[in-house]
């Protein structure tokens, strides 16, 4: 049951929780930057976009069945939490962000910050 | 445009050595033909389980089909790809479709097999065909 160890998992992973990386896709577009996240078995009430700072976070769980003869403890079922983080850059509109999350796929639009425009009084004489 | 923190990916739920470990005895064999996806497979009784993670594919883009001893996965990812003029920043998720084949270690009851899909995971349930069960063979007195 040492398995986490051997897949590379994180060293903190219990028997009964892995952590993985979900494998992204992201592209920029007229619309802003778009991102894919491979999330499979996360439910999509367990999913979790959230921004602190520069930083954005995206995090999904999923909680799988396990074969019987793997089973230890009582435990029928392994966690595993997927999360990434990406770091925002200036022009990304933070307040304007969408997710959504369909067939284990969660996906981001981050739109850019609409340029401030800023019209100056030229005063005559 | 953006820095990603943990650009190193894992494999959530196993190498392909695990796998085969579940299978001393059976010896299972895997042929990817293309973007495979990752695979587990145990036995449960006297029957087999399944499991395959496809994110993005829909119930519809799935083909699963049994002859004997091999059971054959093919599907496809119908994703909203970036148009002209759009760049790439990270490409890491395998896309187009797939198609794996695997040997089991018995034949399967074609007609017993269930599948479920839910949020990119296929399940699959693959009874052992009753002409392969173990049958107890009567000892006859003399």
């Amino acid at each position: 049951m040492n398995c986490e160890t051997k897949n590379g998992c994180e060293a903190n992973a219990t028997a009964h929780m892995q952590r993985a990386t979900p494998a992204c896709d992201v592209w920029q577009a007229d619309d802003g930057v778009h991102v894919i996240a491979e999330m499979p078995g996360a439910d999509p009430k367990s999913v979790e976009v959230t921004v602190e700072g520069d930083v954005l976070s995206l995090v999904g769980r999923a909680e799988l069945p396990r074969p019987a003869a793997r089973q230890d403890g009582g435990t029928t079922s392994v966690t595993v939490e997927y999360r990434r983080t990406f770091q925002l850059t200036d022009t990304a509109d933070a307040d304007a962000i969408e997710a959504s999350c369909k067939d284990g796929l969660l996906r981001v639009r981050v739109p850019r910050k609409q340029p401030m425009q800023r019209k100056i009084a030229v005063s005559v004489g | 445009m953006y820095g990603i923190r943990h650009p190193r990916q894992r494999q959530p739920f196993g190498p392909l050595e695990r796998l085969q470990a579940e299978f001393e005895r059976g010896g299972l064999h895997s042929l990817p033909t293309s973007a495979a996806p990752t695979l587990e497979v145990w036995s449960e009784g006297d029957d087999l389980r399944l499991r395959a993670l496809i994110p993005g594919v829909a119930p519809d883009d799935i083909e699963i089909s049994v002859q004997g001893d091999v059971l054959t996965l093919g599907g496809g990812v119908r994703d909203a790809e970036p148009r002209a003029g759009d760049r790439w920043l990270r490409r890491e998720r395998a896309n187009g479709s797939f198609t794996r084949t695997l040997q089991l270690p018995f034949a399967i009851d074609a007609d017993g097999v269930k599948a479920r899909l839910a949020n990119g995971v296929l399940e699959l349930e693959l009874p052992r065909s009753a002409a392969e069960k173990p049958r107890r063979i009567p000892v006859q007195h003399s």
